[in-house]
């Protein structure tokens, strides 16, 4: 039975052309076959009509953000703090 | 659920994503001070909710409903500034809303794929509302599936489908502006 607060697992991964952001630094130079970009829309669908370079696009231009070196200790300790909260 | 198991979980499938969390809440907020203390909160909320989590299922999308919910709860009512902004975006997309498609049915900016916009795209996201920030960045950015944008924001399907729209319209609608001010576009059939 599907868990209610449970999510479905992505079915399509990430093209290698649109690495996911943020997870990592990105590896590899995003590439287009264009430089120009289509940012035309289909009346009928009202979707772009070139989605994929619409989001390499987007992933070129919003990169990953380097995290605040503590943040993870951070986290730690506020778990520690939950877990000591606990007993 | 037994403390070990709670910990297992935690460690194996929630904090690998603490970057794409600090990342999302870092883009909601432009702030990145207050996107740790948010991030931070997010995991702390995991911790103790992982109840709610079936295991080897999405951990990031289940992650950024708790991180979205504590932006829009926590975070978003706080902020006076916030508020102030957000009159502003509300009355920017009232006005974008007047604005027809039709000027998009063939729309291209010339090079942009090797120009630098991430200023205007930076200035243009705040333009958004919350709820279309967060669907860009969940869609565009993570690709995210609409059902578990969905499941994320706690909207259905067809509110995803819709807001996605207007979102990338509305973002379009500014770079447009900018690209046509800064290069002097590009709204022809002859650039394809």
């Amino acid at each position: 039975m599907q868990h209610p607060n449970s999510f479905h697992q992505k079915k399509t991964p990430a093209t290698p052309s649109q690495p996911e952001v943020a997870d990592r630094e990105p590896e590899e130079e995003l590439r287009c076959q264009s430089s120009d970009l289509n940012l035309s829309i289909d009346a009928r669908t009202e979707e772009l009509e070139d989605l994929p370079s619409f989001k390499v696009f987007l992933k070129k231009n919003l990169p990953y953000q380097a995290t605040p070196k503590d943040l993870l200790a951070s986290i730690y300790d506020r778990v520690d703090r939950i877990k000591a909260e606990s007993l | 659920m037994a403390r070990n198991n709670r910990e297992r979980i935690f460690e194996t499938e929630m904090l690998g994503h603490y970057k794409a969390v600090y990342n999302f809440l870092a883009r909601m907020c432009g702030n990145a001070a207050d996107a740790a203390d948010l991030s931070q909160e997010a995991f702390a909320r995991a911790y103790v909710k992982i109840e709610q989590y079936e295991p080897g299922t999405n951990a990031k999308a289940w992650l950024f409903r708790l991180a979205h919910n504590l932006f829009i709860n926590d975070y978003r009512k706080k902020s006076r500034r916030g508020e102030t902004e957000l009159d502003e975006r509300v009355a920017y997309n009232r006005r974008d809303e007047s604005h027809a498609m039709a000027g998009f049915s063939d729309l291209r900016i010339a090079g942009a794929m090797d120009r630098d916009f991430s200023d205007p795209i930076v200035k243009a996201m705040t333009f958004l509302r919350d709820d279309q920030r967060a669907i860009i960045i969940m869609a565009d950015l993570y690709d995210f599936s609409e059902k578990d944008i969905a499941e994320a924001m706690d909207l259905n399907l067809n509110t995803v489908k819709s807001t996605t729209r207007r979102a990338r319209v509305a973002l379009i609608k500014q770079l447009s502006v900018y690209a046509e001010d800064t290069y002097g576009i590009v709204n022809t059939r002859n650039l394809g």
